[in-house]
């Protein structure tokens, strides 16, 4: 009988099991898709090439998802309980006993939470293969259907269904404990008109402000306390959160109450009606609202950073490798007493076996080789100037593209610049190279005749190569030419300009992945508590939008009033989220600035992108909400009639 | 005397074939301009139906129904709406406020609505408020105010766009005997000084004495119906009690 009533309850309920059915799948992919990514084969290889504390700070991530389940599933139970509260009420006034009703409840819970656990874990093999398609794909590694982990799939059961016994055990206490006479008259909470609000519309501002003076006082200490004042830093991320909760409850209590003055006395249609739901659902609210948009505010931030930070790191490898692949010969690897022909025919003989190595993954364009001498100016002191022979010179510099004009002659003196990325320029018969023409062997040197160093042995030999492929298998080439011996440690013979550019990226994508899995989450619980805010909302307002269209509203007057309130609700919490972008830009242009590098135009682009596809999600969150209530309106509507 | 309610041949079926109930049965009546009617019937007997039909809640199965010259059989969502806001005022025993808007902005709704300029808006609410005696609620929120109050200013927004017909649901069954009668003197009041139409259901017999007519209805038809014409209250609420007993009606006749 019990079970009967539960299933039919279920069925009846059907909008609002929706809600906490489509809450709870979202959920239980996010965390399905995560735990598969730590332990996906590549995570495995990131943690052993960077960092193997980063397992553990994932694994943390998970139970800071797990807590954020708790409370999205609590609030998801919250709101069924909320309105079924005299429901339940009535039945134990008919002689049921709490028990049973705990049952009925439980078992209606548990039936909606099976069937959220099949369709989220089946969405989560879809979502863990997008999410590793653009971490692959970022990575620049090939992607494959990635291979699912019963290791994950075991720790997602475990996690969402104590995650659930935890919520479920909440409710029931309520239920066990809470008296009749407060189930019954839960509905007759009056609404709260804003107390203060001339207070509150300072504190809008006021949170705004300190929302833009907050960034900029991060700008400073990344200008100049950087690495030294963390608990600085700390203070002044906790000032901006605390900002941006105080704007959102402004704007939520004084900027509303600011419309309903304006629109009080000259309203037409159903206007003063949506403004004042507006204006009591977003005093009501204030404080979620609040912490929503802090999280909305981490979710723009975060991947906007990161990308910043990742463009960085790009343009700064073009800045510090001017060679696509180079490496030093030293004289210390044949011995000290080897003469000049040997030194070369020695020197040769690894230039082969490297150019053979590096032919077996991208094909050589060009490649070059240059001795650099030492000549000693006082035998007695180690003065000394470097030289590297002409002929040599011209070659290194066709490497990087740049021919040497016949005029200058066979003698001249070089000096190098700052970054790989600078050109040759030729001052007063001096050559300014690019930083790192010689790699880190000298900053001054001559460019002499072939045949003034005859008779000289090489204190070192550079190999420089430029590859014509933009994008090959650099890792697998590294770890042939740079190979790890007896004691772990890897032997640095070749710098591979596209390995350290991937390097970087790997590093980068450990980040990312944080990011992706931290903006993710805070997405998925901003709208999961929408979409119950908006529904429960909707729901307890049925009454009200009967009672508009029994003084004669249409339809469709109804449904524009229902939509304004729905986006209202829906973009509050993005107010303070968009506008952060202003002070963001600075703080990206900050970073580049740092790296002595200007602010790329399309960054801009990417924000208002980003944002927008945010923003986007939200639209189809909207869309879907006021299709739903919607429905529930006319439904309610039909009964009247 | 100009006729504001006509309502003919009006049948209203519940379900089909043999489970199918009629809960109006071939119904016929008139209501002119000025007139207070009270209608009463024991429960069953489809006063709730009638009201829901006149104030279009439900289409009726068979007849016509016409209000102020205007049928409202056969018309689509948006025309249903558009009449009941030109042509209808509203009241309901829980009063049907709305607690997010002020007693004021509840009142001018149905001007809103008619998307009335400011200007006359504020104009007849003055007027309204004042007539009513809710002028110092003006600035409140429904739930600042007792039952007696609220109903005083649900009447006020019923009144204020000035409709055909002003249609009350049971509009003191939520209160005491004290404010009931204070409601049925505004209403009286209403009827004389605004020249209101008003048709309201009820079961109570002292509250349906205040009417200039009552219709009774029994099993979804006319009974019988009764004028007070020069009678006292005292006598026509005898009569009205009297029928009700005959009826088996419990008619609250304290």
């Amino acid at each position: 009988m019990l079970i009967k009533l539960a299933f039919r309850n279920v069925k009846r309920q059907f909008s609002s099991y929706a809600i906490y059915f489509i809450t709870v799948t979202l959920t239980i992919t996010m965390i399905f898709a995560v735990n598969n990514i730590i332990q996906s084969d590549i995570m495995s290889l990131l943690l052993v090439a960077y960092f193997d504390g980063v397992k553990d700070i994932l694994t943390g991530l998970t139970g800071l998802l797990a807590l954020i389940m708790a409370f999205v599933l609590g609030y998801a139970t919250n709101f069924l309980l909320k309105k079924r509260k005299k429901e339940f009420a009535l039945y134990l006034v008919m002689g049921m006993n709490r028990r049973n009703i705990i049952g009925i409840f439980m078992f209606e819970t548990a039936l909606t939470f099976i069937f959220a656990l099949g369709a989220g874990i089946l969405l989560g093999l879809l979502f863990y293969q997008a999410l590793m398609g653009i971490f692959t794909s970022y990575m620049e590694l090939d992607y494959t259907l990635s291979g699912y982990s019963p290791v994950a799939l075991l720790y997602t059961i475990i996690i969402v269904c104590a995650v659930f016994l935890l919520s479920s055990a909440a409710s029931a206490g309520y239920l066990k404990f809470e008296k009749i006479s407060k189930l019954l008259n839960s509905e007759k909470i009056a609404e709260k008109t804003v107390r203060h609000p001339v207070i509150w519309v300072l504190a809008a501002v006021a949170g705004i402000a300190g929302t833009f003076i907050a960034m900029s006082l991060f700008i400073d200490w990344l200008n100049t306390a950087f690495f030294e004042t963390f608990y600085l830093a700390a203070l002044i991320i906790a000032f901006a959160i605390a900002s941006v909760i105080l704007g959102s409850m402004g704007i939520c209590k004084g900027i509303t109450w600011l419309i309903v003055r304006a629109r009080s006395g000259r309203a037409k249609s159903t206007a003063m009606f949506t403004a004042r739901q507006i204006s009591a659902g977003a005093s009501a609210n204030a404080v979620m609202t609040g912490l929503l948009a802090v999280l909305m505010s981490l979710a723009i931030i975060g991947p906007n950073i990161f990308f910043s930070v990742s463009d960085i790191y790009t343009r700064q490898t073009n800045e510090n490798y001017l060679y696509d692949i180079s490496g030093g010969i030293s004289s210390f690897e044949f011995g000290e007493d080897i003469d000049d022909a040997a030194f070369e025919n020695t020197a040769y003989t690894y230039v082969k076996e490297y150019t053979d190595k590096i032919s077996k993954y991208a094909e050589i364009e060009k490649y070059a080789v240059l001795f650099v001498y030492k000549q000693y100016t006082d035998p007695d002191s180690y003065d000394y100037k470097t030289l590297v022979k002409h002929s040599q010179f011209v070659e290194a510099c066709k490497v990087v593209g740049y021919t040497l004009p016949e005029e200058t002659g066979q003698n001249f003196d070089c000096t190098t610049s700052d970054k790989s990325t600078d050109p040759f320029e030729w001052s007063y018969g001096l050559l300014r190279c690019p930083a790192d023409i010689l790699l880190n062997y000298a900053d001054d040197f001559s460019v002499v005749s072939d045949s003034q160093t005859d008779g000289m042995t090489p204190a070192y030999g550079i190999l420089c190569v430029d590859v014509a492929d933009e994008k090959y298998d650099a890792r697998a080439l590294d770890a042939e030419v740079n190979p790890i011996d007896d004691r772990n440690n890897k032997i640095n013979r070749l710098t591979i300009k596209e390995y350290e550019r991937l390097d970087m990226l790997g590093q980068g994508g450990l980040v990312m992945l944080g990011d992706l899995y931290c903006s993710s989450v805070f997405l998925l619980l901003t709208l999961a508590i929408f979409s119950l805010k908006m529904m429960s909302t909707v729901s307890q307002d049925k009454q009200k939008y009967k009672i508009m269209w029994r003084l004669g509203t249409t339809k469709a007057q109804l449904f524009r009033s229902m939509f304004a309130q729905l986006a209202f609700f829906c973009f509050l919490p993005f107010i303070i989220p968009v506008l952060i972008n202003i002070p963001l830009l600075s703080i990206i242009a900050f970073m580049y600035h740092g790296y002595g590098m200007t602010l790329p135009g399309e960054t801009a682009l990417q924000l208002a992108g980003y944002t927008l596809s945010i923003i986007g999600v939200c639209l189809l969150y909207l869309i879907a909400a006021s299709i739903v209530s919607w429905l529930d309106i006319r439904h309610s509507l039909k009964e009247e009639s | 005397m100009k006729k504001i309610l006509t309502v003919e041949q009006v049948t209203k079926t519940f379900g089909s074939g043999s489970v199918a109930v009629n809960a109006l049965a071939r119904i016929t009546f008139d209501v002119e301009k000025g007139q207070f009617v009270a209608v009463m019937g024991p429960s069953g007997s489809g006063k709730s139906t009638l009201l829901n039909v006149i104030s279009t809640i439900e289409p009726p199965t068979k007849g016509n129904i016409t209000v102020d010259g205007q049928p409202i059989t056969g018309c689509g969502d948006n025309e249903i709406a558009v009449f009941r806001r030109d042509k209808l005022g509203f009241i309901f025993q829980e009063y049907n406020l709305l607690d997010t808007l002020t007693v004021a902005e509840n009142i001018v709704l149905p001007l809103n609505l008619k998307k009335v300029g400011p200007a006359e808006t504020a104009k007849r609410l003055a007027d309204i408020a004042e007539k009513l005696g809710v002028t110092d609620q003006l600035k409140k929120y429904p739930y600042e105010l007792s039952g007696g109050q609220r109903q005083r200013v649900a009447c006020a927004r019923a009144v204020i766009a000035d409709p055909a017909i002003v249609l009350a649901d049971e509009p003191t069954g939520a209160l005491d005997s004290k404010n009931s009668r204070n409601l049925m003197e505004l209403f009286t009041k209403m009827n004389r000084e605004l020249g209101s139409t008003i048709l309201m259901v009820t079961h109570d017999a002292t509250v349906a004495s205040y009417a200039d007519r009552v219709i009774f209805l029994s099993d979804g038809t006319i009974h019988t119906e009764i004028y007070r014409g020069e009678r006292s209250r005292a006598d026509f609420r005898h009569e009205i009690i009297q029928i009700t007993e005959a009826l088996g009606v419990d008619c609250n006749a304290d």
